[in-house]
């Protein structure tokens, strides 16, 4: 019977100790999402730099753009290419956490084209 | 005995699960996801800091062009941000003179564009090197307003002009001045711009001058 209590008693203890000490904590914040919208915001800058970027962006060429990015994405990421204007319609994306990243381009050679490249990313797992 | 060894356990383990508490130093966790959202903006930023000298390229045949184009992504930009729900508030001088002759007048164009969103209470431009010396000076500038005026110069040889520009606005204010390269036989376009961005986290603020020789003007 005392050996009951006293189990039941260290059960009490420790299940008051982990609410009062974890009930506030709060989920801690999502570095992973943070890492891909850099690495896919530095990944469009490079491609705009290096590897003509604003000549996909002006024919559309969304397949472009996902192929010269492909080799620089990190492995466990699914991501899509979009360019659109002023008002992007976000493409259906069956995940819990998708992110996106927006790079602006004022246009291509002699043409003024604002447009925005939107990379959209999610995991795939 | 055996009893009492649960108690002792239960005691041991509420200790390991405080001190694994107080090893998830929070506050440093926060402070680098803050860091790496800044990082962010500041990319975004970077982003829109370094397209603007592209507009002029862009436009690089035409100086109507180049200033109302600038104009336009000025706009395209502040839309784009809003959509975000995030905030882009920006100033420009805009000038543009044609081909100058040697001790020829010559008119320099200068376009203002105010989307700091508010209104400006009052905004000079002096232009010292005028002839003769001029000044222009405008009150009560709403947001989203262009303003035009133009200075003329006449130079027998090449030389380095500058045009003073003061703002204010009920809750801000601003002196700056730029340089705005002559030489004969050229035509040029000298943008100032005055970038301010409101990210998620951060803010961000640049200004710089963006000079190119104008094809045909």
């Amino acid at each position: 019977m005392l050996k009951t209590l006293e189990a039941v008693l260290a059960i009490l203890l420790i299940a008051t100790v982990f609410i009062v000490f974890y009930q506030t904590l709060g989920p801690l914040p999502d570095f992973e999402t943070i890492g891909w919208k850099i690495i896919g915001y530095n990944n469009l800058k490079t491609l705009d730099r290096n590897l003509g970027l604003r000549q996909e962006v002006q024919t559309g060429n969304t397949s472009a753009i996902i192929a010269k990015i492909a080799n620089y994405m990190p492995a466990t990421v699914n991501y899509i290419v979009s360019i659109c204007s002023v008002s992007c319609t976000a493409p259906l994306i069956n995940a819990s956490r998708v992110i996106s990243v927006s790079y602006i381009i004022a246009g291509y050679r002699d043409n003024y084209n604002p447009n925005q490249v939107i990379l959209y990313m999610w995991s795939k797992s | 005995m055996k009893g009492q060894m649960f108690l002792i356990i239960g005691i041991l383990f509420v200790l390991f699960l405080i001190l694994l508490r107080n090893g998830l130093n929070l506050v440093t966790i926060l402070k680098n996801q803050q860091t790496l959202e800044e990082n962010i903006d500041r990319l975004e930023f970077d982003n829109i800091r370094s397209e603007f000298p592209n507009v002029p390229i862009i436009s690089f045949n035409d100086s109507i062009n180049m200033t109302n184009n600038t104009i336009n992504f000025t706009r395209y930009v502040q839309l784009i941000e809003l959509s975000k729900g995030l905030t882009f508030n920006s100033f420009s001088v805009q000038t543009a003179f044609p081909n100058v002759t040697a001790s020829v007048n010559t008119n320099l164009n200068v376009t203002v564009f105010n989307l700091l969103g508010e209104q400006i209470s009052f905004l000079n431009l002096t232009f010292t090197n005028a002839t003769p010396p001029a000044q222009t000076t405008y009150s009560n500038v709403p947001d989203n307003t262009t303003l035009y005026t133009s200075f003329t110069f006449n130079t027998a040889s090449s030389i380095n002009y500058t045009l003073y520009v003061t703002w204010n606005t009920t809750t801000r204010s601003s002196a700056e001045s730029f340089t705005i390269p002559v030489e004969i036989s050229r035509s040029k376009y000298v943008g100032f711009f005055d970038l301010q961005f409101q990210g998620k986290l951060s803010s961000h603020r640049d200004k710089f001058v963006v000079t190119d020789t104008i094809q045909k003007p």
